[in-house]
């Protein structure tokens, strides 16, 4: 399955790719009589993010055994990266639009929590952790305003299809008399992502430009396969990873 | 009512050690191991022992855990373990580990839901990989013999049970060299008994007559090195010390009387390692009987008188034949005498030790002589003592743990 999904991811971002490049031949095409139409544009965007450190949940792993997985409250920090690779056209007289693929990673958020036994308080016998990384490809699209002002501010956001892997999980007796059950196992899986962001940009030179933003992404579902012997359901799942980041981004274009 | 903190860790098995459960095992040795268990949890569950090679559960009492055992919420059971130092070769140092079955006719252990003791309460075994030494203790009361372990750490006294009885008013014991016969002296049966040995668990089986004749009163009982003659000391002084040759089978046989004008109701006996002395301890006259001894006879006997001799019964060497213990009925202690090495005679040295003695009975020296055995009649108990191999002194006795002792008499170590 694993195998199958990253077929999936590989064909979506060939072709990612090659409509990139299509539009690029297509800007290139356009200088030949002028101004340009679309220019391309790099963008590298890095900065922390933080996230929820997992949720809650409960279920059997054997026809008589359940357990509630007890998330931990507090943020999970992860670092954040991204290539944006663009072409970019002057839509109004004060606007510009990037328009292009984003291939983002998302780094080892280490999701916590407690295990309660057969889902009771009074059997709170273990700490679980596990890691999480994310991949994705998207169309991403920008909108840059003020074009005149010292900054430009920007709004961005995109669609695409992401990689989730789980891994990692372990879990370690609060009290020594109690025995670890069988770790959950590692996982992957494809979820449709999005992102959404705001920050301003600054031209530096012609070609080069910064910018700072914050930037909400939903990397969709992960969750762990079951652990060796388990009979019931899979490992413990997030529906969403939700992520926000400071970012930070440098910006060239032609 | 028990109440629980929510959200506090808590062992969903509670399992509390009853008994030690951490030791040395010799490879003949057994030990019995018992934990309570408690469920914890608010459900009901089928549990079961994770396997743990060279151990056995024992289901045969009640309140034993049985092989998978079923306990309500706060229902308790007692898991029994027997070890057989057999079958254990290396060192068990984690469990037991109680986990829920499977359920739905699988029996086997679920992993996903166990306990363990706390870590200073879970099993601790070292093998020794070597023979341990078994403790022979005689009931004069009862006319039983006992059976315990020795403990390889601290001499103590364990697991102990009859192994023998039907024995009248026994007094003394030796066992042959080749740990096959045990033989015991019975005091108004005028009579020796002799078991046989088994040389792995010490028990003692076939206990019979010896078949020996000429016996009056015999309170101490001596084996030659090489186990072909049996001596025994008659508190009757016409008998004075008996000589019988030993059969293949154990039985006594040609057996014939010796006699000193040093005799003076002769208590306990015994013999140097080469064979060719005997010590008598004399209790009227309260003095100690060396005989020089070649096959059944007896030579000339030095009548030795020292301090603190009063009332002496039994009499013991040390395995170097370097120290004589005499344990005084009279003043209920124990006089340590050096001998001398050319003559073999008690040096006039002899101090009073450690040791609470009381009775009609002997010390014992453990095989290492590290460790010495002294019964007490009085209180039933038979103490262990720490031996200072150079100097043969008896220090910290304490209670050896041995258990189901009356009027303890004669002790051995083998």
């Amino acid at each position: 399955m694993i195998i199958l999904n990253r077929r999936i991811i590989r064909l979506y971002v060939v072709r990612s790719l090659v409509c990139c490049l299509f539009f690029l031949g297509q800007a290139f095409a356009g200088t030949m009589g002028g101004e340009p139409i679309w220019k391309p544009i790099v963008a590298l965007d890095l900065g922390p993010a933080w996230t929820n450190s997992g949720q809650t949940q409960t279920f059997f792993l054997q026809p008589d055994l359940q357990n509630s997985y007890q998330a931990n409250s507090g943020l999970t920090p992860l670092f954040d990266a991204d290539l944006f690779l663009a072409l970019e056209k002057k839509i109004m007289a004060n606007m510009l639009l990037d328009l292009g693929v984003d291939i983002a990673g998302a780094g080892n958020a280490k999701l916590t929590g407690n295990i309660w036994e057969d889902a009771n308080p009074i059997l709170n016998n273990f700490t679980y952790a596990y890691n999480v990384y994310n991949v994705h490809v998207a169309f991403k699209g920008k909108l840059i305003g003020n074009l005149e002002r010292f900054v430009a501010p920007y709004l961005s956001g995109s669609i695409g299809v992401g990689l989730n892997h789980a891994y990692n999980f372990t879990s370690t007796p609060i009290i020594s008399q109690e025995v670890p059950a069988p770790f959950f196992t590692s996982n992957t899986e494809v979820a449709l992502t999005y992102s959404l962001g705001i920050g301003l940009q600054k031209a530096l030179t012609t070609n080069w430009q910064v910018a700072i933003g914050y930037e909400f992404a939903d990397w969709g579902n992960n969750q762990l396969s079951r652990a060796p012997g388990q009979s019931l359901n899979e490992g413990i799942y997030m529906n969403h990873l939700y992520t926000n980041q400071l970012q930070f981004s440098i910006i060239y274009s032609r | 009512m028990i109440v629980y903190d929510a959200n506090a860790a808590l062992p969903k098995f509670n399992i509390v050690p009853i008994t030690n459960t951490a030791f040395l095992l010799p490879n003949n040795f057994t030990e019995t191991v018992q934990y309570q268990v408690t469920n914890q949890t608010n459900l009901t569950r089928t549990l079961t022992m994770v396997p743990i090679a060279g151990i056995t559960q024992l289901t045969n009492q009640a309140g034993y855990c049985s092989s998978q055992f079923t306990l309500a919420p706060q229902q308790s059971c007692i898991l029994t373990l027997f070890l057989d130092g057999a079958l254990i070769s290396s060192v068990i140092s984690n469990g037991p580990k109680i986990c829920k079955t499977y359920g739905q006719g699988n029996l086997n252990p679920d992993p996903f839901y166990c306990s363990l003791p706390s870590p200073n309460d879970m099993l601790a075994v070292t093998p020794t990989g070597t023979q341990g030494q078994h403790a022979y203790v005689l009931n004069q009361d009862t006319g039983e013999l006992i059976l315990c372990q020795v403990n390889p750490v601290g001499g103590r006294l364990e697991l102990c049970h009859v192994t023998a009885l039907g024995f009248s008013f026994p007094e003394a014991l030796a066992i042959n060299p080749a740990g096959t016969y045990l033989y015991v002296a019975n005091v108004t049966g005028n009579s020796l008994s002799v078991c046989q040995v088994n040389g792995t668990s010490g028990e003692l089986s076939g206990c019979t007559d010896s078949g020996g004749t000429g016996f009056i009163a015999p309170d101490g009982v001596a084996l030659s090195p090489d186990g072909m003659i049996l001596y025994a000391s008659n508190g009757d002084n016409t008998a004075g010390v008996s000589a019988c040759d030993v059969t293949g089978s154990g039985a006594l046989v040609a057996c014939v009387n010796n006699t000193d004008v040093t005799f003076s109701t002769p208590g306990d006996m015994t013999i140097n390692n080469s064979g060719t002395q005997v010590y008598v301890t004399n209790l009227i006259s309260n003095t100690i009987s060396v005989c020089t001894v070649s096959g059944k006879t007896l030579g000339h006997c030095n009548n030795q008188s020292e301090t603190g001799f009063d009332v002496p019964e039994g009499i013991t060497l040390d395995s170097g034949n370097l120290f004589a213990y005499i344990a005084n009925n009279g003043t209920n202690n124990i006089s340590l005498c050096s001998i001398n090495q050319l003559t073999g005679y008690l040096n006039n040295d002899c101090s009073i030790t450690d040791g609470s003695f009381d009775g009609f009975g002997n010390i014992a020296m453990d095989g290492s002589g590290s460790f010495a055995y002294v019964p007490n009649a009085g209180n039933n108990k038979v103490y262990v003592c720490n031996a200072n191999v150079n100097s043969g002194d008896l220090t910290r006795c304490i209670d050896s743990g041995g258990s189901g002792f009356h009027d303890p008499s004669g002790v051995l170590i083998r």
